[in-house]
């Protein structure tokens, strides 16, 4: 389903459609926010914020960009304005990773990770950073079933169970994802 | 696949953070409830739409339709109202039918059939409207008997009260409104405002609004009842039409409301002051009574919230 289908069957008052939509996007807003005011409470408070302001505004949504886009763009928004309310508007301006031009730097060391691992932690913490974003702004549940293969080693037929699938089109969305994932760190990278 | 790093990249990973449960409820319930909220006003924004273009297709319609409401207002007397009506009625001279703007003489019953509603205005204002499968018969401007059935009794505004016999018990309205129902060997009052005396065989009680009194047999029960929903949608079903043109808004939603059972509000004392002086033009005979407040309050820059039976009128 495309995102502007599940902007309309929000509007349409869909109950499923509902839980779709917060399911999907209130744990990657919610990292969103957490990666930039590093408080677990105020990212809460401006995950739900920018929720608000989504539904409000959804009749506005024109399909135009990916809806986890979309509401990153209000998220921003509500994190400012929570900055400025907490008398750190400075803070705003401090680049995140990804947004940093030294992300370059910390792709090229994502090649090197492949072959083998960094040694620096706090480099580590970055790249690791990088793919967990790369993972949130994955269309659909592309971003879930690549954490559950490959970060916490579920097996196939229990990701196919978690999405609802069988096991042939589970195999098939895990290659749509890893090829999505490949594609989407490499704009990660390509857009600092 | 050998070739792809993703996998040995997402291994080197530790997982994603995760959202705590109560965090996760907490921002669940609140979404939600702006999600609900949001959902009926889109809903209503095209209900609203919708509604327009029945306003402007009402405003189109035939003559015919206009004379029909001319001649309901001009008449008077214990007289079928409402459109479309249409019920038999016993005279001396045999059984037949009648329909809106027929006059019904004092003494005659009315009957309705399973799909038949009919409202029947009396000289002095009392509207009484009679549910389908019911049989009433107008003994004075004081006196229904119903047989079997329901009526439904709006008094407002008339100066004597109304008694409504029943094969049953007697029940007695001091300007009010209010429904009797006799069916199954039992009689039902419901009272929306007001009070209702009523009478059984040697008993006498008196049933305030918002509450049932049901009697079966030598058994009487009572308990609350609310003033508005869809146990009374048959009443305004067959209400008279309300024409808005050149009217107030104000009046149009004291009127509303009192159909509806609703209690008005404005959001603040300023908007209660202007209600009355805001005109409103076209019809709204042909719409549902929440399509009219949509028409007359959206045309008027006006918005509203309608919970439990209590409607808030106010800008948006």
């Amino acid at each position: 389903m495309s995102d502007l289908a599940l902007a309309r069957r929000l509007l349409a008052g869909d109950d499923a459609g509902f839980e779709s939509f917060f399911a999907d996007n209130f744990p990657k807003l919610y990292r969103f926010a957490l990666a930039r005011l590093d408080d677990e409470d105020a990212a809460e408070e401006v995950a739900q914020a920018a929720l608000v302001a989504a539904i409000r505004k959804l009749h506005t949504y024109r399909g135009e960009a990916a809806m986890f886009t979309w509401l990153c763009a209000i998220c921003r928004r509500e994190i400012l304005a929570w900055l400025e309310r907490a008398g750190r508007g400075g803070a705003a301006t401090v680049p995140l990773i990804e947004e940093r031009p030294d992300v370059r730097a910390a792709l090229d060391a994502l090649a090197a990770t492949s072959t083998g691992d960094p040694e620096d932690a706090a480099q580590r913490r970055e790249l690791a950073h990088l793919v967990h974003v790369t993972l949130d702004h994955l269309p659909g549940r592309y971003g879930d079933a690549l954490e559950w293969r490959y970060i916490e080693d579920l097996p196939v037929d229990e990701i196919a169970r978690r999405l609802g699938l069988g096991y042939k089109a589970t195999e098939s969305l895990l290659s749509r994802a890893r090829q999505a994932f490949r594609d989407g760190f490499a704009l990660v990278g390509g857009a600092s | 696949m050998n070739d792809d790093p993703t996998p040995r990249l997402l291994h080197l990973t530790p997982p994603r953070a995760g959202v705590a449960d109560d965090r996760r409820d907490r921002v669940h319930g609140a979404v939600r409830a702006e999600w609900l909220a949001a959902s009926e006003r889109h809903r209503e924004r095209i209900v609203a739409r919708r509604a327009a273009a029945a306003v402007a297709a009402a405003l189109l319609a035939t003559a015919a339709a206009l004379l029909v409401a001319v001649r309901l207002r001009s008449i008077d007397s214990m007289t079928i109202t409402g459109a479309p009506a249409l019920a038999s009625v016993e005279r001396t001279e045999g059984r037949g039918t009648v329909t809106a703007g027929d006059a019904v003489a004092a003494g005659q019953w009315v009957q309705t059939g399973s799909a038949d509603r009919v409202s029947l205005r009396l000289s002095d204002g009392t509207s009484a409207r009679l549910d389908s499968n019911s049989r009433v018969r107008i003994r004075s401007q004081a006196l229904i008997e119903l047989s079997t059935g329901g009526v439904y009794i709006d008094s407002a505004g008339a100066p004597g009260g109304l008694e409504v016999q029943t094969p049953l018990g007697t029940a007695r309205d001091v300007g009010t409104q209010f429904e009797v129902r006799v069916q199954d060997a039992a009689l039902r009052v419901r009272v929306r405002s007001g009070s209702v005396e009523l009478r059984h065989g040697s008993t006498a009680q008196t049933a305030s609004a918002g509450t049932e009194v049901r009697i079966e047999g030598s058994r009487v029960a009572s308990g609350p009842v609310p003033p508005y929903g869809a146990d009374w949608d048959w009443v305004s079903a067959v209400a008279p039409p309300f024409a808005i043109e050149g009217r107030p808004l104000a009046a149009f939603l004291q009127h509303l409301a009192r159909e509806q059972g609703w209690t008005l509000q404005y959001a603040d004392a300023a908007l209660a002051a202007r209600a009355p002086a805001i005109v409103l033009h076209g019809s709204v005979e042909a719409l549902t009574p929440r399509e009219a407040l949509d028409v007359a309050l959206t045309s008027s820059g006006l918005g509203y919230r309608l919970e439990s039976g209590r409607l808030l009128v106010f800008r948006p």
